[in-house]
């Protein structure tokens, strides 16, 4: 569906995209990356608004720069915060709308809908200059899947939005991706993207550092031990019991009631730790995986 | 019905407030000033001094001072409205009127960072750019002409208006804007800061240019459009004709239009804050 | 926390004493010179504004050259003679060339005003980055001070420089012609001059600039008016020869913003009535109307900037 091919994107000097080879999937993905990763190259060149200096790029076969043909098959909501101040939201997007090539009968039911997907029919007919960065977000959004698009590519839409409203916008791309479509979505808050998808991009330096199954490339991460913290009222007798097992790396009482464990093998470790808390009889109050999260995964790929 | 809401879009921007007003004095402006300078000079009996008009224009112009001093009786509404048509219409309204919208058609939209939308739909790109180029050409000849007619009432008045050289200079003032709109925009396309490049163009260049030896007049399109519509009569020997001036200025507006099209086409156009 | 310099309007903003700063507040004229240094900072990037500024800085030179040029060749090819290319009019040969070089710099002036002018508030309009100016320990006077500083030490600079190659040269070829002697005093009319129309300029497009919410607009209604003005000012006068022309007329004459300099050029310089090299120079109304009138250009122009920064933008609608 879009597919790069060891793509490199060049501003001038300074490189914003290296080598990247990746494909997109139906599905939702998200693009992660520190600031200046590159994932607003990424997002363009995709869009069809920069054109890569090396390598190939397609969407649907096809080359995306200056393709109006792609363009009624995608949806864009760029990271800036500029929109047409003067206009009001349903006039912003029914333009919008017909310059996507909807029909004219069409064009202001889907527009009603679009905007009402949003939660923005309240504050549609006033000036968007009127607006708070909440309601440009999500203007900007209705813009996007108001043409019912293939692809809707969004670049940091969380931005600006409280949490209600990230909550909101998260199950209404869950839902686009849920019916087929791929979606792409930057971001730097990770908790919340985390609870969007599991599938991941993560950028670096301009460089694909990672990609799929935020679990499945957590495993691979040999270097970093997997953390597993539990809280016991019997903690000392509990690490000693978890110190024979080989494949545990270490153990640690970090505090009287906790035990924490370093294992590279966290299966087998699950496989094993009921067996031990029955035979022990061990009294467990809380068990958790400190480090078996994006934000984790983030920073040990980011540190190298 | 795309290109009619990029039309409707285009129009709705110069009908803002700011540019309304903005358009409507530079309307209002050749007219207002023809009215003072009539008011103030109706009861003077001087010597109509056409050379220093002439000589400021250019020196080619120099040349035929003498003859000009016979066409133009003293206070003859001709003499009037030749020159403050030549300044303040062609010379300032129009090129103003084209340079400052026809430059603002991307640039607006690069400021405004709205651009990313209309290049992500699936409308082509020279098409949105035409598009808009059009309601600019059509913008400034409509304030250009409302400027001449106003300055025509003024020094003519009603009843001699259509047997004056206002009906000409009408006739050739979408020409200058094509021409100019062409040009501009074509620079805009290109350059990030066309206006001030426009801006030496017209009040440098095409100022001096007359006062240049040679033919390097030739290199003003303001020359040529004042072969068409001549204020004041043209020497026999001078470099541009009208024939010529027709072949120039259609060339311009066709490679201008044609070239402004082609540069969006195939370039890159990102608002620079949001480059990652 | 140091008591600061108690403004007398008690705003938050204005009040410095509402500053979280622990450290000394420093003079009146290090505050505004910091807000001047920063613009003054940007022209020496390597950017398309900062190219655009440096070329048109070269172009106000070409006048200079050009008629140094003309000096050159005028004595060393025809007969050695430099009165036969300057005139002979007393006391005023070789200011007639500075005086024209100005009239043929003009719009190269108008062009770095522009660049160096035209987004200086309009730009901080655009990135909100007033609301960080006026947060920091300085008054709203020291930004419009610093921002004026910036404008008048870019024009002044383009303006004063090529005179004084021009003046060096003249120093060094023409003191046995009498260059000296002529006038004295001509450095300080150069450097008066130059300072006049940088102030014109500066103060107009900050006035403008605070008033734009970009600097292409800026740009583009300080051209409307510079060179409306002009236009007007050409065509309401235009049909009255110069020996005719009333001391009304030729105030109008001179009542554009370039008029109002180049007018006030002509009093300095003390150039008279006279042709040189084809060009008319009509007489110049007395320099103190044309004084008037660039204190109110130039007051106007401070007076419209201040009216309209402020830190926050009421959004209506």
């Amino acid at each position: 569906m879009i597919s790069l091919s060891h793509v490199s994107r060049w501003y001038g000097q300074v490189i914003g995209l290296n080598d990247v080879t990746c494909a997109f999937q139906p599905g939702l993905t998200a693009l992660l990356g520190p600031n200046g990763a590159g994932k607003s190259t990424m997002l363009k060149l995709i869009t069809g608004q920069l054109r890569p200096t090396t390598g190939s790029l397609s969407v649907y076969g096809e080359r995306p720069f200056a393709n109006p043909r792609l363009f009624s098959r995608l949806g864009y909501v760029p990271d800036t915060e500029g929109v047409y101040t003067e206009l009001t939201g349903r006039e912003f997007v029914t333009m919008l709308a017909a310059m996507a090539g909807l029909a004219g009968s069409d064009i202001d039911s889907r527009t009603a809908e679009a905007i009402e997907t949003v939660g923005m029919t309240r504050n549609a007919d006033r000036k968007i200059g009127g607006y708070s960065k909440g309601m440009r977000q999500r203007i900007k959004v209705a813009q996007a899947i108001v043409h019912d698009p293939d692809i809707l590519v969004l670049d940091e839409p969380l931005n600006g939005l409280d949490p209600v409203a990230r909550r909101e916008l998260a199950a209404l791309l869950q839902c686009q991706a849920d019916e087929g479509k791929t979606v792409i979505v930057s971001s730097h808050i990770l908790y919340e993207v985390e609870q969007m998808t599991s599938q991941i991009m993560l950028l670096h330096r301009s460089r694909l550092l990672a990609l799929g199954d935020i679990h499945e490339i957590r495993a691979l991460i040999d270097r970093h031990p997997h953390r597993i913290a539990i809280a016991s009222p019997q903690a000392r007798e509990l690490a000693k019991r978890l110190l024979d097992l080989p494949f545990v790396l270490s153990v640690r009482l970090e505090e009287a009631s906790i035990v924490e464990v370093e294992t590279r093998t966290p299966d087998a470790f699950y496989a094993r730790f009921p067996e031990i808390v029955l035979e022990g009889g061990f009294k467990i109050a809380a068990f958790d995986s400190p480090d078996n999260n994006l934000e984790s995964v983030f920073n040990y790929l980011i540190a190298g | 019905m795309s290109d009619l809401f990029i039309l409707r879009n285009a129009i709705r921007d110069l009908l803002r407030p700011r540019r309304a007003l903005t358009a409507v004095l530079l309307a209002l402006l050749p007219g207002v000033v023809g009215l003072l300078h009539h008011l103030q000079w109706a009861t003077h009996r001087h010597a109509h001094h056409a050379s220093r008009i002439f000589e400021q224009h250019g020196r080619h112009a120099a040349q035929h001072a003498a003859r000009a001093r016979d066409i133009f009786q003293p206070y003859s509404a001709d003499g009037w409205y030749t020159v403050f048509s030549s300044v303040l219409v062609f010379h300032f309204v129009l090129v103003i009127m084209a340079l400052v919208f026809a430059t603002a058609i991307i640039a607006q939209e690069m400021e405004q960072k709205t651009i990313s939308y209309l290049l992500t739909r699936p409308v082509p790109r020279w098409r949105i750019l035409l598009t808009k180029h059009a309601v600019v050409v059509y913008a400034t000849t409509l304030v250009t002409w409302i400027s001449c007619i106003l300055l025509g009432l003024v020094t003519y008045g009603p009843s001699e208006i259509l047997r004056s050289r206002v009906p000409l200079d009408i006739a050739v003032v979408p020409i200058g804007a094509l021409a100019y709109c062409a040009l501009f925009t074509c620079l805009a396309t290109r350059f990030h800061n066309a206006l001030v490049g426009g801006l030496i163009f017209v009040f440098g260049w095409e100022s001096w240019v007359s006062s240049l030896p040679g033919n390097f007049q030739l290199l003003s399109l303001m020359a040529y459009l004042r072969v068409l519509a001549p204020h004041g009569e043209l020497p026999p020997d001078a470099p541009i004709t009208p024939r010529l001036a027709w072949i120039v200025l259609t060339c311009v507006i066709v490679i201008g239009t044609l070239g402004a099209l082609f540069i969006f086409s195939r370039r890159e156009y990102v608002p620079k804050d949001s480059a990652e | 926390m140091t008591e600061g310099p108690r403004n007398s309007v008690a705003t938050p903003i204005s009040d410095l004493t509402y500053r979280d700063y622990d450290g000394p507040l420093l003079s009146r004229r290090l505050r505004w010179w910091s807000v001047t240094a920063g613009g003054l900072r940007t022209l020496w990037r390597l950017d398309l504004r900062a190219i655009a500024f440096w070329i048109c800085a070269v172009l106000c030179t070409g006048p200079y050259l050009i008629l140094g040029f003309f000096l050159w060749i005028t004595s060393t090819v025809a007969g050695g003679n430099s009165r036969a290319f300057m005139g002979s009019a007393p006391g005023v040969r070789f200011a007639m060339l500075f005086y024209f070089a100005l009239r043929l710099q003009h719009l190269f002036l108008f062009v770095v005003a522009l660049i160096a002018g035209a987004g200086s508030v309009s730009a901080d309009n655009k990135a909100n980055a007033l609301i960080v100016y006026l947060a920091k320990p300085i008054t709203k006077m020291d930004y419009l001070l610093g921002k004026w500083a910036n404008i008048f030490i870019v024009v002044f600079g383009a303006a004063l420089v090529p005179a004084l190659m021009l003046y060096l040269y003249c120093l060094a070829g023409y003191t046995s012609e009498g260059f000296l002697r002529d006038d004295p005093w001509l450095i300080l009319r150069i450097v008066a001059v130059s300072a006049i129309a940088a102030s014109v300029h500066a103060s107009l497009v900050l006035g403008f600039s605070a008033w734009c919410r970009t600097p292409r607009t800026a740009s583009a209604v300080y051209s409307a008016v510079y060179w409306g003005a002009w236009s007007i000012a050409f065509a309401l006068t235009l049909r009255t020869p110069d020996e005719d022309m009333t001391a009304a007329q030729s105030l109008v004459a001179h009542l554009s913003i370039s008029g109002v300099f180049i007018g006030l050029a002509q009093n300095i310089y003390r150039v008279t009535p006279s042709r040189f090299l084809n060009a008319d120079f009509p007489t110049p109304p007395p320099w103190h109307v044309l004084s008037v009138v660039a204190v109110v250009l130039v007051l106007g122009g401070i007076a419209a900037a201040r009216a309209r920064i402020r830190a926050v933008e009421v959004i209506r609608g």
